[in-house]
């Protein structure tokens, strides 16, 4: 016969002693290395995630690795916290002497570098002491509280109550308001918004205005209360109160009928120091000399289950309890220690036994099938069912009361509900085989996986009806059979998958996404109806009726190794590992694991699951059973991602108000944490910093930096996970912007570009203009010599001059010589100048003076030139003065009797002009004229870019100014 | 509230700072040339004025106090119209005559010994009619026989339904700020 290796272990076990105890979750005490001698007063769980803590020595921020002192201002004058209080945007702390400090949401902390023990780094403070006008307490501060309007309750040890409320505070005491003590332990606000003052005078309900009405309306003795003194207040889910006394238990005020709706019977644990409501029915007490325990208010003995003996928690001074948001509980002990467990996990220590079945029964007793016998838990205690030593593998509870426990080679053996053994079904009876793996109830029958192959019997063990055939199961190795909320049959089959018997039909299952199924080891079946079952080493898959889907480690599983599943009443698929187990949303495919390494407790057996009416899973195991409870509360399935801290340039900034840097701010260090109470050790991250980063990055570092962050626009994303999937798990971010420097922003680039642009047009457009003017200066240039010239030797001056070289020769030939001469010299120099810009002043007059003579020989008395110049130099157009000269003579009259002077002067008014001027005496019909001369002369000088020639014409005189042209040397 | 500093103050309002005998209380601090300054820091006007004429009793027995100043003796306006303004238009002095103040201390603190403390008187603020709760922080100097008490509050003019004309928004404040200053001296 083959057996798997599983059962070697169900085998190595021998009997021993069990005292029966109670299943509670698993304290460990946080913080003890590197805070001694601190005291822990209170305990908080912030909005962001972070756990706070109050102590005689100041505050704590806990990531689940290290605590980090904040330093307090001196102001303060105290540093023992009393209080600690999270508000709408405030963390209050209120401390022994009354005084009362707040954070604000954006300080700024010290980043938290690399991942490794912090010990008690003292963080900058960023705490405010909170002074209004009318002064803080001089007594202690017990508790924070808010109303239905945002007023802040303080409650003092010794002064009652106080209510900040428009920006003025008031008091609650006894003799004015009717308070029942100004000893106040705690305050709570009730599901009507009232706030609820436990004192050591009983309970007093409190309102107040906005107007400042007052009313207090105080619950003692005489209303029913179970005691006077009241040290701890919860409000429930619904906004009713648990009220703790200091003797007497707890009880529950309905505040919609005004009654209590419970109270506990016989309490014996004394003083009640703090309370912890899991909806839907569990409240956990922290006493002040018993330890904390579990009460399910209604049943038995106030449902109460107590720490076992030896257990560190059973006898301790409770201080504080708190509950958070991954659900674990967190006890402050009068000792100040800080201790902390997963509510959900409790461990039923049964010492040296290995449980290998459990069932609770509709009678909400716990019973266990160990490898030595069947164990019968009543009052407290476990008793022993079975006579003699028996193998149980496995326990069923059937639709008629009675237990079904399926033994090592023994058979079945069937136990009335009052644990008495009514029936026993074994080989000689005709069981094929007296092993049995498991057990399955479907309404009138019972189906028994043996090692002999699947028999179905009826409620009383009779008519048994085998289904080992080739053409129905196959295989005689049946590791464990399932009846499903549609009455199918399923058969985990070792070595032939997964078979499902529907309308008397067999189906076999031998792949599943694409996986061949050989051994299945565990079936069970979601809340909305889909079949999941583990095999040996491919991990788990889910069946909806269409297709099969698979989840390995990389599908966040702990382990493939899966040796059970069960569906808790909350629908959460329990996935069960010889190491612990993982709690798996069905709906998302998020996991949480849940470690049971140092719990003393070790699930190894198959199958060794069980669902009880409450919807709590309990898991046999290796020395007790686990119990799953199946709260209503979601918690958080994954660390939650938080950002720490951002520096730049390794300072710190406050990166809640703070996004935008300029481009030399660019070293950026980000820290961040995946808070993760549970198992922080785990958690690893991967981050992002989008665009820059293409990838994410994974780490189990707690920072990235960045140096030399080119500028732009930024989100950094950082998600944490215990277990490597990161999708869908929380996510912290940060946008942020990196100013280009100035010379980089599209404004500047664009200004500089059209700066550039007008400026290269200013100089084009300049330079074109000015080789224009050359251009035309040339033309005009050539235009006026051209003209010039022609009108050199326009042959009218040619004429004349020859018409007078006759006369002077037959007279005088000497002077005809002369004539000719100058007459030569003349051209001769007008050829010479032409082509120059400027000429010397002296050289143009030398010029003027050859052409006076031929025009004095020619008009003799009816001409005169007069030049009358002081000591002038400068530079002058050649042939300026020669054509003036020449136009003069052309647009007068000239005879003797009326002559035509010319005169060539200093310009008295202004030094840089020479005149020429001549008398007007106009000819009676006027020389035609080109027009050309003048205007061409004003043009080239305007062209010249220097002063214009001016024209000036009176009655008398027509006057020409000729500006003089500067040396260029 | 002790019954005595009630029918001390509020039941005789229209008399002259005379105080009654006092049967029963064994010894009491007691003031009648108290300092009561007050400022009004609008953004167009600062108005201030004073009156010494405050009196005040404290109980260290049984921690009770009792303060009172008459409207009318409030000097040191900016003028003599503002000062008509206050009694007639704001206050109503002939209506309201007196602010007083009366409670308990919620600090115990000992009378006989010289020192500086801070207390928190807690009690009725009665100004222009209006009975409004306050806790006034102050500090009480103890030396021989003596007691200086110092505080420093404020008013709201809306808390006590002293309603400001929209012309004179500006130059009246929405929160008066009170000085007190006054000598104490046992008194058998």
């Amino acid at each position: 016969m083959k057996i798997h290796p599983v059962f070697f272990l169900l085998l190595l076990l021998f009997c021993g002693a069990r005292r029966a105890a109670a299943q509670m979750p698993v304290f460990r005490q946080r913080g003890v290395k590197e805070l001694s001698g601190v005291h822990f007063t209170s305990i908080l769980q912030e909005r962001r995630g972070w756990i706070w803590t109050g102590s005689d020595k100041g505050l704590y921020r806990y990531d689940g690795i290290g605590f980090q002192a904040i330093a307090l201002p001196d102001t303060l004058g105290a540093v023992a916290i009393s209080a600690l209080y999270e508000s709408a945007d405030r963390l209050w702390v209120g401390f022994e002497n009354g005084a009362i400090g707040y954070l604000s949401p954006s300080a700024v902390f010290r980043p938290v570098h690399g991942g490794e023990q912090e010990g008690a780094e003292v963080l900058p403070t960023q705490l405010q002491r909170w002074l209004p006008e009318e002064g803080t307490p001089v007594a202690p501060i017990r508790a924070f509280a808010e109303d239905a309007d945002g007023g802040l309750w303080i409650a003092t040890y010794g002064e009652g109550l106080y209510c900040w409320k428009n920006n003025r505070l008031y008091q609650f005491n006894e003799e004015d308001e009717g308070l029942s003590s100004v000893f106040v332990y705690a305050i709570a606000r009730d599901g009507l918004g009232r706030i609820w003052a436990a004192t050591d005078g009983g309970v007093s309900i409190c309102t107040m205005t906005a107007n400042g009405q007052k009313n207090v309306q105080t619950i003692g003795i005489a209303e029913g209360l179970q005691d006077e003194i009241i040290p701890a207040l919860l409000p429930d889910d619904l906004g009713n109160m648990w009220l703790g006394a200091y003797d007497g238990g707890v009880s529950r005020y309905n505040v919609r009928t005004s009654q209590f709706d419970y109270k506990s019977a016989d309490w014996a644990l004394g003083a009640v120091s703090s309370m912890v409501w899991f909806p839907p029915s569990e409240l956990w007490v922290g006493t002040t000399d018993h330890g904390a325990v579990r009460l399910a208010p209604g049943s038995g003995n106030n449902g109460m289950t107590a720490f076992p003996e030896g257990n560190p928690i059973r006898n301790m001074q409770v201080g504080a309890l708190m509950k958070d948001r991954e659900g674990l509980l967190w006890l402050l002990n009068k000792k100040g220690e800080c201790w902390s467990a997963n509510s959900r996990v409790s461990i039923l220590g049964v010492p040296s036994a290995n449980v290998q079945a459990v069932c609770v029964d509709h009678r909400s007793r716990l019973w266990a099938g160990t490898d030595e016998g069947l164990l019968l838990q009543e009052n407290g205690e476990f008793r022993s069912v079975l006579p003699g030593k028996q193998n149980i593998l496995t326990l069923q509870e059937m639709s008629d009361g009675t237990i079904w426990a399926g033994t090592f080679g023994n058979g079945v053996f069937i136990i009335d509900p009052a644990g008495k053994v009514r029936r026993q079904i074994s080989e000689r009876d005709g069981l094929v085989n007296g092993s049995i793996l498991s057990i399955a109830s479907a309404g009138n029958h019972v189906w028994l996986a043996t090692l002999g192959g699947v028999v179905k019997v009826d409620l009383k063990g009779n008519r048994f009806e085998y289904f080992a055939r080739q053409d129905e199961l196959g295989t005689h190795y049946i590791y464990r059979v399932f009846v499903d909320r549609q009455q199918r049959i399923w058969f985990g089959t070792d070595g032939k998958g997964l078979t499902v018997l529907e309308n008397g039909q067999f189906q076999h299952f031998t792949e599943a996404a694409g996986i061949g199924l050989k051994t299945i080891y565990a079936i069970t079946q979601d809340l909305s109806g889909a079949i999941w079952f583990s095999t040996e080493k491919e991990g788990l898959f889910s069946y909806d009726g269409q297709a099969f889907k698979r989840y390995t480690t990389a599908q966040r599983l702990h382990s493939q190794a899966i040796i059970g599943l069960e569906t808790s009443g909350k629908g959460e698929i329990l996935v069960a590992y010889e190491d612990g187990f993982d709690v798996l949303n069905p709906a998302t495919g998020h996991t949480t694991f849940f470690p049971l390494g140092e719990s003393g407790v070790a699930p190894v057996n198959l199958n060794a699951l069980f669902t009880d009416a409450g919807g709590n899973v309990w898991l046999g195991a290796q020395g007790g059973i686990i119990r799953l409870a199946s709260y209503a509360e979601a918690f958080q399935y994954d660390p939650f991602s938080v950002l720490t801290g951002v520096s730049v340039f390794l300072q710190p900034i406050d990166f809640i108000t703070n996004n935008k840097f300029p481009y030399d701010q660019n070293y950026f260090i980000f820290n961040f944490t995946g808070l993760w109470y549970n198992h922080p050790e785990a958690v690893r991250y991967r981050y992002r910093l989008e665009p820059f980063d293409p990838e994410w990055k994974e780490t189990k570092d707690r920072s990235a930096s960045y140096p030399n962050l080119p500028p732009g626009r930024y989100v950094f994303r950082v998600q944490s996970t215990e277990h490597g999937a990161f999708e869908g798990t929380s996510e912290a971010t940060y946008a942020f912007e990196i100013n280009s420097p100035i010379w980089a922003r599209w404004w500047f680039i664009a200004l500089s570009i059209i700066g550039f642009l007008s400026i290269l047009y200013a100089v084009v457009t300049n330079r074109e203009a000015r080789l224009r003017r050359e251009a035309r200066l040339r033309r005009e240039s050539v235009e006026s010599q051209f003209a010039a010239l022609k009108s050199q030797i326009n042959p009218h001056f040619l004429f004349n001059s020859f018409n007078t070289l006759i006369t002077i020769i037959e007279e005088n030939p000497k002077i005809a010589v002369e004539y000719v001469e100058h007459l030569a010299d003349f051209y001769r120099k007008m050829m010479l100048y032409r082509e120059k810009d400027l000429i010397g002043l002296a050289e143009e007059l030398e010029l003027v003076r050859h052409f006076n003579f031929l025009l004095k020989k020619r008009f003799e008395d009816g001409f005169s030139l007069d030049i009358r110049l002081g000591e002038r130099s400068g530079l002058i157009m050649p042939l300026t003065l020669q054509m003036l000269v020449e136009n003069a003579v052309k647009h007068n009259v000239i005879t003797r009797s009326h002559p035509l002077l010319i005169e060539i002067l200093d310009d008295p008014d202004d030094p840089h002009y020479i005149l020429v001027r001549n008398n007007i005496q106009r000819k009676i019909k006027p020389e035609p004229s080109t027009r050309f001369g003048l205007q061409s002369l004003i043009n080239r000088y305007k062209l010249l870019g220097e002063r214009p020639v001016l024209v000036k014409e009176d009655s008398a005189f027509f006057i020409v100014k000729v500006p003089l042209v500067k040396h260029e040397s | 509230m002790s019954i005595w500093c009630v029918t001390l103050w509020t039941d005789r309002p229209q008399q002259s700072p005379e105080l009654p005998a006092l049967d029963g209380i064994q010894e009491v601090f007691r003031c009648d040339n108290g300092s009561l300054h007050f400022k009004s820091d609008a953004p167009l006007e600062i108005i201030e004025a004073r009156s010494n004429k405050m009196r005040g009793l404290i109980d260290p027995e049984a921690q009770t106090f009792a303060w009172a100043v008459d409207i009318k003796t409030f000097e040191g306006f900016n003028s003599p119209l503002q000062r008509e303004h206050f009694n007639e238009n704001y206050m109503e002095s002939s209506k309201y005559p007196k602010a007083t103040f009366q409670g308990k201390i919620i600090e115990t603190i000992d009378y006989k010994k010289d020192g500086t403390y801070t207390v928190r008187a807690k009690g009725k603020l009665n100004i222009h009619g209006v009975e409004q709760e306050r806790i006034i922080r102050g500090q009480v100097t103890v030396k021989g026989q003596r007691m200086r008490v110092q505080a420093d509050f404020t008013v709201r003019l809306a808390d006590h339904d002293i309603s400001i004309p929209r012309v004179v928004h500006q130059k009246i404040a929405e929160e008066i700020a009170v000085r007190v200053d006054a000598d104490m001296s046992w008194q058998n």
